[in-house]
């Protein structure tokens, strides 16, 4: 860069140092804050001459002259401010701007909307007076990366006096991989018996979406009297078979812990 | 006086950290104090002292920021990193045993009375 | 920080992105990964990859396990680097008695503007299992006919890795066939265009032998007719 190429009748002598100065630094886009701070320390000085009298052009000539020679500064400065390392520090800069914006839109926006999901317990959609009974467990399969937990079975009724009600399984399911796609999983593919061995449809359900998915499977006509439920899966070589004592009212007191309203028929 | 640059190089880093040890100062600061602390003893040719602030950044001894100053303006602050700490003290010890070895040297006779 | 430091941060944070996008996000870097993903979250599976037809903004896995044939849309997300799973129609179970058994799927292609869209996307793909059969002929929209000559079914190839990509050309019709363990695999695709009256999928396709005499016709109403020995094409 030709250091007089500005008209010198229109440059000060900082800017005439100042650009003789940067002339030598090739990394360019540290010269706005070396001018700056060079600029700042001339005007420091050129003050103190001021203070002690001297004239205003006089003393920007005198502080520019404390600075030294021009072309060594500036080659000394271009020593500290590599433009290898510069340009790779720039470019890591963008490639971590749009990694992290990605990552925020791609991953924590939908993550944080499928975490909230699972507050909402899908046994709260269940009409607490048509309860008959509610029991909890622990059964654990798995197919595949899935691993299912049954947590609750709980039988209502609309009308009391019927023999059959709905039978509402809650689980829940989460997928041992790291990644949040995939498809869902319902117990629709799942045949429903009970202990005569009759079979019983899925009638409805639903799922949370998110890491962990929170869920219920409803079975209409579900006796209430019914001993054990079976849940079997069998598709594409991947098979479970789940077996579920059920204790109905009036059945005597078990193990397993539930709540038998009373008012129920006797078994 | 003009003393031997080499002498002013070698300790330039040593004496900055001092410095910036007490208070963080911008680079005008800097040389005001030596001025004064120095009796004028040191006359930098002043800019030389931004090369000096930079490489020092780079190497992790001390960290920059924009402040304003007593004057009302903005200037760029440098402050002492514990890496630089870690650098003053050693830099401390080495100019110790050095002055110390010159003394021994100069007043070599001296010293075997001592 | 000085800029060795903001340069180790940056690039550490970029790797720290990349690692989690790659991982936790719904979208993949690879298309075949998304396939691998989509199978086994559905459990079904694990397919050997028949063919991949690549239609630009989608590629499509046809997959074959054990006695079913599935396929997959990948779809690309608004980054040209990102896929994600689309639709899939898994476990056909192939029927081996059958010379001719095609599955077909077609789905909108969106522009954004009406349910309709820029036309249907219609994909018609299945093994021939008669070995005589050496010609496919199908015919669609307003009486278009695309023509396939099949591969023998031994193709020399069949025990290398049977992955191959087809190009699915966005506006014209593309067809294609492999041969493979399970019988010689065929694969057509046209757009129907949006206002078509045509018939929903496509009209019928023929197998033919190398003497043009027509051995089978499927419709997606009748299913497989075998004509009788005097009827022409």
């Amino acid at each position: 860069m030709n250091p007089t190429e500005k008209n010198s009748a229109s440059s000060s002598p900082s800017d005439q140092f100042l650009s003789q100065v940067l002339s030598c630094v090739r990394f360019r886009y540290d010269h706005a804050v070396i001018r700056q701070e060079l600029l700042d320390h001339i005007e420091d000085r050129k003050d103190n001459y001021m203070e002690e009298g001297v004239k205003d052009g006089e003393a920007e000539i005198l502080a520019v002259s404390c600075m030294g020679d021009a072309r060594e500064l500036g080659e000394a400065l271009n020593r500290e401010h590599s433009p290898l390392l510069g340009w790779i520090w720039r470019i890591s800069g963008w490639a971590a701007s749009i990694c992290v914006f990605l990552a925020v839109v791609l991953t924590i926006l939908p993550l944080g909307h499928m975490m909230l999901s699972p507050f909402i317990n899908s046994a709260d959609n269940i009409p607490r007076d048509q309860i008959v009974y509610s029991q909890k467990m622990e059964e654990r399969v798995q197919i595949d990366d899935r691993v299912i937990i049954l947590r609750k079975v709980v039988f209502t009724q609309t009308d009391r006096n019927a023999d059959t009600g709905t039978l509402h399984i809650l689980w829940d399911n989460y997928e041992k991989r790291l990644h949040f796609s995939g498809w869902g999983f319902t117990l629709s593919d799942c045949r429903f018996t009970d202990q005569s061995g009759r079979e019983y449809l899925f009638s409805g359900g639903y799922s949370s979406a998110g890491p962990l998915s929170r869920c219920s499977t409803e079975l209409d006509g579900f006796p209430k009297g019914a001993e054990t439920l079976y849940i079997d899966y069998d598709r594409y070589h991947r098979q479970f078979h789940i077996e579920i004592p059920l204790l109905p009212p009036g059945s005597g007191t078990g193990p397993i812990s539930g709540t038998n309203l009373p008012g129920g028929d006797a078994s | 006086m003009q003393l031997d640059k080499g002498l002013i190089g070698g300790s330039t880093v040593l004496m900055v950290l001092s410095l910036l040890k007490e208070k963080d100062c911008y680079g005008y600061e800097i040389i005001r104090l030596l001025e004064q602390r120095s009796d004028s003893t040191f006359e930098f040719k002043e800019g030389s002292l931004y090369p000096v602030l930079h490489r020092m950044e780079n190497s992790g001894y001390v960290t920059s920021y924009m402040h304003t100053a007593d004057s009302g303006k903005q200037r760029r602050y440098y402050r002492i990193t514990g890496k630089g700490q870690e650098q003053l003290a050693e830099e401390r010890r080495q100019w110790d045993i050095f002055s110390r070895s010159v003394n021994k040297v100069i007043r070599g006779e001296a010293c075997g009375l001592v | 920080m000085n800029r060795k430091k903001a340069l180790i941060r940056n690039l550490a944070l970029t790797a720290g992105c990349t690692l989690l996008i790659y991982t936790v996000s719904g979208f993949f870097f690879v298309p075949e990964s998304a396939f691998r993903v989509s199978e086994r979250s559905s459990h079904y599976g694990p397919s050997e990859i028949v063919c991949v037809g690549d239609a630009g903004s989608a590629q499509y896995f046809f997959g074959s396990f054990e006695n079913y044939i599935s396929l997959t849309e990948i779809k690309r997300y608004y980054l040209p680097v990102l896929w994600t799973i689309g639709n899939q129609y898994l476990g056909h179970r192939r029927d081996l008695s059958q010379a001719l058994d095609p599955q077909y799927s077609s789905h909108v292609l969106s522009d954004g503007l009406s349910s309709a869209g820029a036309g249907r996307r219609v994909i018609v793909y299945g093994y021939v299992n008669d070995p005589s059969v050496t010609l496919l002929e199908l015919n669609y929209g307003d009486g278009h006919v695309l023509r396939l000559d099949l591969p023998d079914p031994d193709g020399g190839s069949s025990a290398q890795s049977l992955q191959r990509r087809v190009l699915l050309p966005g506006d014209a019709a593309a067809a294609a066939a492999l041969p493979s363990d399970n019988g010689v695999f065929f694969l057509f695709c046209f757009i129907q265009p949006p206002d078509s009256s045509a018939v929903m999928y496509y009209r019928w396709l023929r197998g033919l032998s190398s003497d043009q005499t027509l051995l089978y016709e499927y419709s997606p109403q009748t299913g497989v007719t075998i004509p009788p020995p005097d009827s022409s094409s």
